[in-house]
């Protein structure tokens, strides 16, 4: 176990306050009356004790797989699950923290910088999917002293079952094994339930599906705890109290939830106070309930660790009392609706509850049937525009002593907003003695995916479900077929034919990403990610609207596709030894392997060394900058390299050297002076920050690419002209004193020059200027010189970005105009101001100098 | 019709009375006198020490394991892990896999704190044991707290259940 000091107050109390919304591993502390929660989050701060390197936690796999897979499973498919799992909480923009691959690990001993351990154990007891611990200091109580907004998380350590057949049959390629797997990432992470039907709510009521695994109150959850981007910013607030009796309920969950379905959440402080953070701008109910009562197997109300003081006081959960909306009323129609703008802060939305034994339900389990008749059961399903459907459900306090469903007196079923309405009178208990509720619902017209929350109404007692079912403007995804065959190099080129395919459509294999050939009548053509000969991967369509083909599947098997190719890929990499406390460019050269751009990932058995640059130069070598904590212990590690569900792993493939002294490095990623992008053009400067180094380099040689650079120095940053001559891609850079020692080698990105905008003119055609406005909401044509990469190819409209007053988007189509130029069309954005802006179109690091356009 | 659905956390799956009878290795019957924390590998378990009242099933333990827990150094967190009173008295569910540690069967399902009743007979206490609570003819919800069956009942449906072994 890790045996830092904790000598990291001051570095902690200098953070920023933090932003409190969603719910955490909470400390509390008094000060003048006033509650302060303070979670428990991985430290971003490298230069802390419990820092992590470049805002990432690395998570090893344990190398001791799980002991016994459903048939048709592998080690590697639940590999490649757990790192689409993992990318889960990657995909979110204004989250600081990133998780990354380290690997296949021993597990014995940690690094000495903090990790996500994934384990596979047989000390897991019956009745036990999966659980997450996280630890921390022990006793955080000199941090809080000296103002630390946080307690540190030392590591986390996800158990999954290493019997994946027994009790529980847990396919890897089953949608319920990913988002098991995501949400105890997400507590590994710092985060706890929530009843929001997002991805950290329990299984019981979650809505989110592997095609859109995380809802707003996850994106909310995960911002707030590791702020970035604007996020706070970007987003606005709601605070006020519960009380009961003139006193502050305690853990009420109170509630956000939008016109249009989404829902952000917190819970009350011990005086009933509380602040939801991270709302996007919008119209919103608010609603307050209670957590519901520790059902069987649960230590405490909904699993939520309640809060405790720094003398071990645990605050519990206040559970005795009846849920109602902002406004006093139990009916969503007479509810006040609260305004919640960017970076402002709705106050005073208080809530005056009444007692009761408990909340009269809770966690209502809500399925219907999809994908034909008889169809398969879904929870919180997806359902079709202008249909009507039946709606199934199970609550757990709405059932009869003898365990079967009666209508309550009262009970009242209503669905919020206009996507959907419960038919009248249609609430009834199924009959032939199942123990369920069903009722109708219609299903309105929708332009998008629009999830619906149910109000239960009942003796005065409110709650309500966000998402129990979402209306879609089209039917669910299936695959009929998958055909195919893999060339002699490994490529395996994949047709999946089904309904409801579009070029929008993912297909993953065993969660590992293809990418899409072509879209034809109502099939896709896709390059599968590698494999090795004779593996076989289950295929999976996920819809950009939430919904998979697993979902309709029921107790059938997957489609799976056999590959074909090269059979034992292998891998060697050069050096084999790392320095402590610096970063260098790693080579990697395989063997029948086959490294395909954006597959890729590498992983070193330890949370000490970390990968902060890759590039795939070829289907058989990888340059790797890669950065050594200070403290890495002298140890050999392991080398596992990905691409897509290939595996190399070399048990002992590198040594971290004896740590020896202040340690000279140059540190990655070299910038471009100019975009402070991680791309430098030929004749560009390159910005190249340095530890370790003298305070004077007189005499000293660099070099990139071999050749020879030009550069000046401050005592701590390099400044070098790239020199011309030099292919695009990864260079080495290396620094050399007059007696031939330096800093490790690092590899630095050469581009292409910048992209040019030579014309920007109206749809019609007008050319503009600063002169020459235009209307926001209006379509715009850039022509763009040198787009193409040294092929011609030109780059996908998702590669591009086109940044116009600060507001970036996607073009919606690219066309080809010339060998050197391209037409980008745009739509000015709506928010812009009237007067001159700025617009820049950016391809990857290489960014363009701003062109001037008037806004009318 | 539909399965079962699982519980979440820490990720649960419900058990029944009877599942918890069969899966479990030992019930015991019995009050915790101390407890302390130690890391096993790399996480922290608090050990209950036992003292054996009676062995319902299986044989007698002389302590159960609860993931999480504090040592001099570090704090591990496990949603849902119970807390067990030094001096409890308790009917306990256990489950010790390959590696021979005692732990609670289902995290929390198996662990039942044993009280008198009003007649001064022993009864086991535990929320929602069934897992499901109720409501009344009127649909007044009744108290969604504890569900008790004797110790007495218990011992029944362990013969019933290990005898249609």
């Amino acid at each position: 176990m890790r045996t830092r000091a904790l000598a990291v107050a001051a570095l902690l109390a200098a953070l920023a306050p933090f932003s409190w919304g969603y719910y955490y591993y909470t400390l509390l502390t008094n000060s003048g009356g006033v509650w302060t929660p303070i979670p428990a989050r991985f430290d971003l701060n490298s230069s802390d004790s419990y820092g992590l390197l470049n805002n990432t936690v690395t998570y090893l796999i344990s190398s001791q797989g799980p002991a016994a897979l459903m048939p048709g499973d592998s080690f590697q498919a639940v590999i490649s699950q757990i790192r689409a799992a993992a990318n889960v909480w990657n995909s979110v923009n204004s989250s600081g923290i990133r998780l990354a691959f380290g690997g296949l690990s021993s597990m014995n001993p940690a690094g000495a910088t903090p990790q996500i351990d994934v384990v596979f154990t047989d000390d897991m007891p019956p009745g036990l999917i999966a659980q997450t611990q996280v630890t921390t200091i022990q006793n955080p109580a000199p941090l809080i002293a000296s103002g630390a907004s946080f307690v540190p998380i030392l590591n986390s350590t996800i158990q999954i079952r290493s019997d994946l057949t027994k009790p529980y049959p847990q396919p890897s390629w089953s949608d319920a094994f990913f988002l098991t797997v995501a949400h105890e990432f997400g507590h590994a992470l710092g985060l706890q339930h929530t009843k929001t039907s997002s991805l950290m709510t329990t299984s019981l009521t979650r809505a989110v599906t592997k095609a859109q695994p995380l809802a707003a109150d996850d994106v909310a959850g995960i911002s707030l705890l590791y702020p970035a981007n604007g996020f706070a910013a970007a987003t606005g607030s709601i605070s006020g109290t519960v009380s009961m009796g003139g006193n502050g309920v305690n853990l009420a969950t109170v509630v956000a939830l939008s016109t249009s379905g989404a829902a952000v959440s917190a819970l009350t402080n011990p005086d009933g106070t509380y602040r939801i953070a991270g709302i996007p701008p919008g119209q919103y109910y608010v609603y307050t309930q209670p957590l519901p009562p520790a059902l069987s197997g649960e230590a405490y109300p909904d699993n939520v660790k309640p809060p405790a003081d720094l003398s071990g006081n645990v605050y519990a959960a206040n559970t005795g009392f009846a849920g109602q909306f902002y406004g006093g009323t139990t009916d969503w129609t007479q509810a006040q609706q609260v305004t919640v703008t960017a970076a402002g802060s709705a106050g005073g939305i208080n809530f005056n509850v009444a007692a009761t034994n408990g909340p009269s339900v809770y966690d209502l389990v809500l399925y219907s049937y999809i994908g034909g008749n008889p169809g398969v059961p879904v929870q919180a399903p997806p359902l079709v525009q202008g249909t009507s459907a039946a709606l199934e459900f199970y609550a757990w306090s709405t059932t009869t002593a003898s365990g079967y469903m009666q209508l309550a007196p009262g009970l009242n079923i209503s669905a919020i907003g206009g996507a959907a309405q419960v038919v009248p009178n249609s609430l009834a208990a199924l009959p032939n003695g199942y123990p369920y509720l069903y009722n109708d619902v219609w299903l309105g017209s929708v332009a998008s995916p629009t999830p619906v929350a149910l109000a239960v109404t009942v003796n005065g007692d409110l709650y309500v479900l966000p998402a129990a079912f979402t209306v879609m403007p089209s039917g669910p995804v299936t695959i009929t077929s998958v055909s195919g065959g893999t060339d002699g190099n490994g490529n395996a080129t994949v047709t999946i034919a089904g309904s409801n395919l579009s070029a929008n459509s993912r297909i993953v294999f065993d969660g590992s990403p293809a990418t899409l050939i072509s879209a034809g009548n109502g099939s896709l053509t896709v390059a599968a990610p590698p494999a090795v000969n004779g593996y076989k991967a289950a295929v999976e369509a996920l819809n950009p609207d939430g919904q998979t083909s697993e979902q309709t599947l029921g107790s059938n098997p997957p489609p799976q596709f056999t590959y074909g190719g090269p059979s034992f890929p292998a891998a060697a990499i050069n050096p084999a030894v790392l320095t402590p406390g610096t970063d260098q460019v790693l080579t990697v050269t395989g063997y029948s392997t086959d490294f395909v751009n954006g597959q890729v990932a590498a992983g070193f058995g330890t949370s000490d060394v970390i990968v902060k640059q890759l590039w795939v130069v070829s289907p058989q070598r990888l340059m790797l900058n890669v950065s050594t904590a200070a403290a890495a212990p002298a140890e050999s590690t392991s080398v596992s390299i990905a691409s897509g569900l290939q595996l190399e792993t070399l048990a002992s493939g590198l040594q971290v050297a004896p740590a020896a002294g202040t340690p000279m490095s140059l540190r990655t990623p070299i910038l471009n002076q100019a975009t402070n992008l991680a791309g430098v053009p030929v004749g560009g400067v390159a910005l190249i920050n340095t530890s370790g180094l003298p305070g004077n380099l007189a005499g000293w040689m660099l070099t990139i690419g071999g050749q020879t650079a030009q550069f000046t120095y401050n005592g701590s940053q390099i400044l070098a002209v790239v020199p011309s001559g030099l292919v695009i891609g990864p260079q080495v850079v290396q620094l050399t004193s007059p007696g031939g020692s330096g800093p490790p080698p690092v590899a630095m990105q050469v581009d292409e020059a910048a992209p040019v905008i030579a014309a920007v003119s109206t749809a019609a055609g007008a050319q503009m200027s600063a002169a020459q406005t235009v209307g926001r909401g209006q379509i715009i044509l850039l022509t763009v010189d040198g787009l193409a990469d040294p092929l011609g190819n030109l780059p996908a409209p998702s590669d591009i970005t086109v940044t116009i007053g600060g507001v970036s988007e996607n073009p919606a189509q690219v066309i080809a105009l010339s060998a050197i130029a391209a037409q980008l069309q745009v739509t000015v954005p709506a928010t812009l101001a009237a007067g001159n802006t700025q617009v820049t179109v950016q391809v990857g690091t290489r960014i363009s100098d701003p062109f001037t356009i008037g806004i009318q | 019709m539909l399965a079962a659905a699982g519980l979440g956390a820490t990720t649960l799956e419900q058990l029944s009375l009877d599942q918890m009878i069969r899966q479990s290795t030992a019930i015991v019957h019995v009050k915790v006198s101390s407890a302390s924390a130690a890391l096993r590998g790399r996480n922290i378990y608090t050990f209950y020490q036992l003292q054996t009242i009676e062995t319902l099933k299986g044989a007698a333990a002389a302590e159960v394991a609860v993931p999480g827990g504090s040592t001099a150094m570090i704090r591990q967190e496990v949603a849902g892990a119970p807390v067990l009173a030094a001096g409890g008295e308790y009917v306990i569910f256990l489950w010790s896999g390959s590696s021979g540690l005692p732990q609670v069967i289902g995290l929390s399902q198996g662990l039942f704190k044993v009280a008198p009743d009003s007649s001064g007979n022993p009864v086991l206490v535990r929320a929602a044991l069934s897992g499901v609570n109720v409501v009344n003819k009127s649909g007044q919800a009744q108290t969604p707290a504890a569900v008790t069956i004797t110790l007495a009942a218990l011992k029944d449906e362990i013969r019933k259940a290990m005898g249609a072994k």
